[in-house]
C-alpha cells in the first residue's frame, strides 16, 4: 500500500510538471482538477491504512471542496470567462522545466538532510510534496494570465493539503474546516477579481496591471 | 462571562449588523460605536491580563491572552477606534458617485471583518487558528483594496492577492512542519497549542524546527512586508483609502512581525535559538537600507509613507532580532510610536487627497498657509516619523542605538546609515509640501473637526510618551520575552 501512495504523490507532481509546460489555459483547469482528484485519492488510501476520524473528516472535507467545489466553480468560471480558446505563450520552456528539476533537486537535498528526524517511510512524500509547492510557485511566477496564477495557487493548497496527510495524518479537524472554509473564500474572491479584471481590460493577461510599476 | 469573549462580541456584533443598515450616516456611527465598545472592552481585558500572573484562556485554550496580545490588543482597538471615527468625516466627504450604496456596505463589514481577524490573531494560543485568521485579514484587506475598482486598485490588490497568497501557503508548510515536529511529544490538538510548544520545545528535533521557522519567517514575513517581499505594499498602500492605510500601517504589519515573534520565542529554548535572531536582524537591515534608498526617488504621498513603514519594519525587526530587554524596549516603543505617529499622517493624507484631488507630491504646495490645522498636523506628524524630540520615536531611536552599541557595534554603522538617508529623503520631500510662495488651490471639506481630533490625539500621544516612557505598559511585555515564557 506504501508503494501506492508513493505512486499518487509521484503523479501530483508530474501534473505540475504537465501544467508549468501548459499553453492552453483549458488543459491547466483539467489537470488542476485531475490533481485535486488524485489528492483525495490518496487520502482514501491513508485513511484505508490508518482509519482515523480525523482523517475521515479531513478527507471529507477535501471531497466536498477539491473535488466538487473547487472543479465546478473553475468550470463555471472557465465557461463565463470564455477561456476554452485561450493560449498563453511560455518563453524558453527547457529552461523552466531544467528550473523545475532543479527545485526537486534541491527539496530532495533538503529532505535528506532531516531524514533521521522524519524517518525513511515520510521522507520522499515530504520531498515530493516540498517539491510540489516550489513548482506551484515557479508557475505562478512564469506565467503573466491571472487564472494561471490562480491554478498555481491552488496546485499550492495542494501541496500543503498532501504534506499536511502525508507528515500527521491531518490536523484537528476544525482547523481543517477552517482552512478548507478560507480557502474557499479565498477562491470567490479571485473568481470575483477575474471578472472584475476581464470587464475593465477586456482580458485576464497581466500587461494590463502594469499601471503602479515604478519608473527608475 | 469570559472577558476574551466579551472583548469580541462588538466585533461580531458589527460584522452582523452593518450589512443591514442602509442609511450611510447611520452606518458610520454604528461603526464607531462598535469600536468604541470594543475598546472599552479591551481596556478591561488588558487590564486583566496585566494583573494575573498566569494568562487568561478561553474555547479550550484556543484563545488567550497573555501580557504580549494585551500589548497588542490595546494598540489595535486603540486605532480601530479613532480610524472608525475619523471614517465618519472622510465618508461624508466621499464622492457618492465612486463610494456608491453597495460599496459603502462593503466598507464598513469588511472594516469590521479586517479587525476581527486581526484581534483572533493576536490572541491565538492554536497556530492553525492564528493562519486561519490571518487568512482571513488578508482576504478582508483585499476587499479593502480594491474597493474603489480602479483599474490601479484592482492591480494593487491582485498584487497582494498573489504576493500574500504565496506568503501564507508558506506559512502553513511551516506550521504543518512545527506541527509534525512536535507530535511525538504534544500528541492531538496539544501539539498546535503555542503554549505547549513554548513549554516543550527544547525536546523537539531542532533540524525541522529551523526548516519549520524559515517558512514561517518568509511566509508571515511577506505580511511584514520584509525586503524582497515588499512588492505588494506600496501599491496596496498608493491605492486604498486613508482608513485602510491606517489600519494596515498601525495594526496590521505589527501583527504579522508578533506571529513570527511568537514563533521565535519557541526557538528561544532550543540550541538554534540564535539563527531565528540572526534571521530577525538579516531581514530587518536589509529592509530598513532598501526601504530608505527607495524613499529617496518616491513621488507620490501614500508610497513615499509605505516605504517608511517598511524602513519602520526594518527597525523594530532589528531591535528583536538583537533581543536584549533594553532592545526590546526600544522595539516595543517604536511600535507603540510608529503605529500612532503612522497612523495620524495617513488620516492628514486622506484629507489632504480629499481636497487636492492628487497625491502627486509635486503638486501639493504650501499647505500650511492653505490648510493651516491639517497643513501644521502634517508637518507635526512628519517630524514624529522621522524621529525628531520631543516625539516618542526620537527615545526609540535612541535606545535601538544604545541597544545595538551594547550587543553588535558595528552593527550601529548600517542602522545610522539607513535612518540618516530616511531622514533626509522624507525631509527634503516634505518642506516644499508644507511651505511655498506658490500655495496650491484646494476643495473643502465638511465637518473637519471630526478628522482633526483623531490626528491630534495620536500626536498628544507621541509627545506625552517622549517625555514619559509608558514604561507600565512595555515592562511586563519586556519581562515576559526576556523570560521566554507564558
Amino acid at each position: 500500500m506504501t508503494s501506492v501512495l508513493l505512486f499518487l504523490i509521484s503523479i501530483m507532481v508530474m501534473l505540475s510538471f504537465l501544467m508549468l509546460m501548459q499553453i492552453h489555459v483549458i488543459n491547466l483547469i483539467k489537470l488542476v482538477i485531475i490533481q485535486n482528484i488524485i489528492l483525495t485519492s490518496y487520502l482514501v488510501c491513508k485513511a484505508w491504512i490508518y482509519p482515523s476520524l480525523e482523517l475521515q473528516l479531513s478527507l471529507s472535507i477535501t471531497f466536498i471542496i477539491k473535488v466538487i467545489l473547487l472543479p465546478w466553480a473553475l468550470w463555471k468560471l472557465a465557461g463565463y470567462l470564455k477561456l476554452k480558446q485561450h493560449t498563453e505563450s511560455l518563453i524558453n520552456k527547457p529552461t523552466l522545466q531544467f528550473i523545475g528539476i532543479l527545485l526537486v533537486i534541491f527539496t530532495l537535498i533538503l529532505s535528506h538532510q532531516i531524514e533521521n528526524t522524519i524517518g525513511q517511510q515520510d521522507i520522499i512524500g515530504f520531498s515530493l510534496s516540498l517539491a510540489n509547492s516550489m513548482l506551484a510557485i515557479l508557475l505562478i511566477t512564469s506565467r503573466r494570465k491571472a487564472i494561471s496564477q490562480i491554478i498555481g495557487l491552488l496546485v499550492m493548497e495542494n501541496s500543503i493539503f498532501l504534506l499536511s496527510a502525508t507528515l500527521n495524518i491531518g490536523f484537528p479537524w476544525l482547523v481543517e474546516l477552517g482552512m478548507g472554509f478560507d480557502i474557499l473564500i479565498g477562491f470567490m474572491i479571485f473568481g470575483l477579481f477575474l471578472l472584475r479584471i476581464h470587464t475593465t481590460h477586456g482580458s485576464l493577461h497581466l500587461k494590463n496591471l502594469e499601471k503602479l510599476k515604478e519608473k527608475l | 462571562m469570559n472577558p476574551i469573549l466579551l472583548f469580541l462580541i462588538p466585533s461580531v456584533a458589527a460584522i452582523v449588523t452593518l450589512p443591514l443598515i442602509k442609511n450611510r450616516r447611520l452606518a458610520s456611527n454604528v461603526s464607531a460605536f462598535f469600536s468604541t465598545l470594543s475598546f472599552l472592552f479591551a481596556i478591561k481585558l488588558v487590564m486583566n491580563a496585566y494583573t494575573q500572573s498566569e494568562p487568561l484562556f478561553f474555547f479550550h485554550q484556543w484563545l488567550f491572552c497573555d501580557k504580549l496580545s494585551a500589548f497588542f490588543i490595546l494598540l489595535n482597538s486603540f486605532i480601530a477606534l479613532t480610524t472608525s471615527f475619523y471614517a465618519i468625516s472622510y465618508l461624508n466627504n466621499e464622492s457618492r458617485t465612486t463610494l456608491y450604496y453597495l460599496i459603502y456596505r462593503f466598507y464598513h463589514t469588511f472594516f469590521h471583518i479586517f479587525t476581527f481577524s486581526m484581534l483572533v490573531v493576536i490572541l491565538s494560543n492554536n497556530i492553525g487558528l492564528m493562519w486561519i485568521a490571518m487568512e482571513l485579514a488578508t482576504i478582508a484587506s483585499v476587499v479593502l483594496v480594491a474597493l474603489y475598482q480602479t483599474s490601479e486598485a484592482l492591480e494593487a490588490a491582485w498584487k497582494y492577492l498573489i504576493l500574500c497568497g504565496v506568503g501564507i501557503g508558506l506559512a502553513l508548510l511551516g506550521t504543518i512542519i512545527l506541527y509534525f515536529a512536535a507530535h511525538h511529544y504534544l500528541p492531538g490538538e496539544q501539539g498546535l497549542l503555542w503554549t505547549a510548544l513554548v513549554t516543550h520545545a527544547a525536546k523537539f528535533p531542532v533540524k525541522l524546527l529551523a526548516v519549520a521557522f524559515v517558512f514561517l519567517f518568509v511566509g508571515y514575513g511577506t505580511k511584514v512586508g520584509f525586503f524582497p517581499l515588499h512588492n505588494w505594499l506600496p501599491d496596496a498602500y498608493s491605492e486604498s483609502s486613508a482608513m485602510v492605510n491606517c489600519l494596515s500601517s498601525g495594526a496590521l504589519l505589527n501583527i504579522a512581525l508578533l506571529v513570527i515573534l511568537r514563533f521565535k520565542l519557541i526557538l528561544s529554548h532550543t540550541v538554534i535559538a540564535s539563527f531565528s535572531s540572526d534571521l530577525f536582524l538579516i531581514f530587518g537591515l536589509l529592509s530598513l537600507l532598501f526601504a530608505a534608498l527607495s524613499l529617496l526617488r518616491q513621488r507620490k504621498l501614500k508610497r513615499l509613507f509605505a516605504y517608511s513603514s517598511i524602513e519602520h519594519m526594518g527597525l523594530i525587526s532589528v531591535a528583536l532580532g538583537i533581543g536584549t530587554p533594553l532592545a526590546y524596549l526600544a522595539g516595543f516603543l517604536h511600535i507603540l510610536m510608529h503605529s500612532l505617529s503612522k497612523s495620524a499622517i495617513f488620516f492628514n493624507i486622506g484629507s489632504i487627497i480629499q481636497r487636492f484631488h492628487t497625491q502627486n507630491m509635486s503638486q501639493l504646495k504650501g499647505l500650511t498657509t492653505t490648510i493651516p490645522v491639517t497643513g501644521w498636523c502634517f508637518l507635526l506628524c512628519c517630524f514624529a516619523i522621522l524621529g525628531l524630540p520631543p516625539f516618542g520615536l526620537f527615545f526609540s531611536e535612541l535606545l535601538l542605538i544604545l541597544a545595538t552599541l551594547k550587543t553588535f557595534p558595528w552593527l550601529v554603522i548600517p542602522l545610522a546609515l539607513g535612518l540618516i538617508i530616511a531622514f533626509l529623503a522624507i525631509f527634503s520631500k516634505i518642506q516644499s509640501i508644507a511651505f511655498s510662495s506658490h500655495p496650491t488651490e484646494n476643495q473643502p471639506l465638511c465637518n473637519t473637526r471630526a478628522s482633526n481630533w483623531p490626528v491630534m490625539l495620536h500626536l498628544g500621544l507621541t509627545v506625552i510618551a517622549g517625555f514619559w516612557i509608558p514604561t507600565w505598559l512595555l515592562q511586563p511585555v519586556i519581562h515576559l520575552l526576556t523570560q521566554g515564557t507564558v
